[in-house]
């Protein structure tokens, strides 16, 4: 009884003691966290194709179009298929479409638009489209190094890339290479995120799914 | 002389080194501690194989997310939620007689404001039309709400205003947090004129959620999203959208690679 009492007690002193240590703190911590999930960086030369992740569809196809518009690509890759409008319900969008009409709004061509396979609804379902779309058109070119600028937004890079990366590596399409551009989200960003309450959700979430992508 | 059993005492209680001693404490303290580890260790196991063989812990955890409130008598019906919500909502007053929907608009988000899709407000109404509702049926309290917070005070102060009540129709694992929203919106009179009624999703089910990865996802997200429904509960949300600047400069570098 005497131990357990003494082991409560050093046990709430400890927490305290934590808790007293990330408050004071928390100015280091909380923008690192921040800044740990983001491994995107801007183009500095010019990549074969911009791959515009789903989701996002306030930033990620802004981005998208400003790679274009300013010459760093020529070809932008959607996931998702042309076949579009079906899955759009007479409240919602279909996303795809969504993402193509902001491409075109913001002059990137149509021509220079292709979707990649069929809707994805997850990050690795993207992944392994992308991956199939290149394997379909390594009969054409066997020994070509195909660069690729994927842009999703800034907390989603990191997931993205181990993901990504994965995914090359276990279909041998080693040819792929992936640059990553981070897209600003709107209200928050690693350097705030926690005054927000969509920021703080967004951030805890991102955490939990890239714990869910490395153990399972 | 010393009796045998108090010399006994005394060399059990008495370190023959201070080193030793140390040790000992040492000892004590690594067991107490492996103890309390095989302890959380054991309930984790349990809660487990529990959960293994019985959805029951797994079901009340979503049951925590759930509210469903009976409904005495309403007067209008407002909806905070996808497609099925809104189809629920209209059942609700095409089935009696003299409800009425009542919404809010929102501030324009970046892609209604470059006229990509039009404003959520006006495809609401759209929907609601030609669902066979009449524009009598159909009052748009506020426009211009910033959150769901405003939305909810705005609603709140026409409830009262009016002397009615309100179905809330939601999804099922956001009625707990569009319950305190409205608590933390409107004052007590006005947020006891709401009727919480939440409306089950088949692809996420309450006694099944972590059989697939979407309900995961979904019990995750409403999860946290409750969490900081209460830990933000005072603060007020400042908005800003990014600029055409702040793209081009998470895009590239320099200028002109073509």
């Amino acid at each position: 009884m005497k131990r357990l009492r003494r082991c409560i007690r050093w046990t709430a002193m400890l927490l305290i003691l934590v808790l007293l240590m990330g408050w004071l703190t928390c100015d280091l911590w909380r923008p690192a966290m921040g800044r740990y999930l983001v491994v995107g960086q801007p183009l500095q030369e010019s990549v074969d194709y911009v791959y515009v992740l789903g989701g996002g569809i306030e930033t990620r196809p802004y981005v998208a179009a400003e790679v274009y518009r300013k010459g760093f690509c020529d070809e932008l890759l959607l996931p998702g298929t042309a076949d579009l409008g079906k899955t759009a319900t007479p409240l919602g969008f279909n996303y795809d479409l969504l993402t193509r009409d902001i491409l075109l709004l913001r002059e990137v061509d149509a021509e220079r638009i292709t979707f990649v396979g069929k809707s994805a609804n997850s990050t690795r379902d993207e992944a392994v489209a992308l991956v199939k779309f290149f394997a379909g058109l390594q009969r054409m070119r066997e020994s070509d190094e195909v660069t690729i600028a994927i842009v999703t937004n800034d907390f989603h890079t990191r997931r993205t890339k181990l993901i990504f990366e994965e995914i090359r590596n276990s279909s041998s399409a080693g040819n792929l290479n992936f640059r990553y551009i981070a897209a600003p989200t709107d209200g928050f960003g690693p350097e705030n995120w926690w005054k927000h309450e969509v920021g703080c959700r967004t951030y805890l979430l991102e955490y939990l799914k890239l714990l869910y992508t490395i153990v399972v | 002389m010393r009796s045998a059993p108090v010399a006994h005492a005394i060399a059990s209680h008495a370190p023959s080194s201070p080193e030793n001693g140390d040790s000992q404490e040492r000892t004590r303290r690594t067991r107490g501690m492996k103890t309390w580890l095989w302890r959380c260790g054991g309930l984790l196991i349990l809660f487990v194989a529990v959960a293994a063989i019985h959805p029951l812990p797994l079901t009340l955890m979503a049951q925590c997310l759930v509210v469903d409130e009976v409904v005495i008598e309403a007067d209008a019906v407002v909806v905070s939620g996808g497609q099925a919500c809104h189809e629920v909502a209209v059942e609700h007053v095409l089935r009696a007689k003299n409800q009425q929907i009542l919404f809010t608009a929102c501030l324009p988000n970046r892609l209604e404001r470059d006229g990509v899709v039009p404003m959520r407000s006006e495809t609401a109404l759209e929907f609601y039309r030609s669902r066979g509702l009449p524009d009598d049926k159909l009052v748009m309290v506020a426009d211009e709400m910033a959150s769901l917070r405003e939305s909810f005070a705005a609603i709140g102060n026409y409830l009262e205003q009016h002397d009615q009540a309100a179905i809330l129709v939601c999804s099922e694992f956001a009625s707990r947090r569009m319950r305190w929203k409205i608590n933390q919106a409107c004052s007590g009179t006005q947020a006891r004129r709401f009727y919480v009624n939440s409306i089950s999703d088949p692809l996420v089910p309450r006694d099944g959620w972590w059989k697939t990865r979407h309900g995961l996802r979904a019990f995750c997200d409403q999860s946290l999203s409750l969490i900081m429904c209460w830990l933000y509960r005072s603060s007020r949300e400042e908005w800003r959208l990014r600029t055409n600047e702040e793209f081009t400069n998470a895009a590239v570098v320099e200028d002109g690679a073509r």
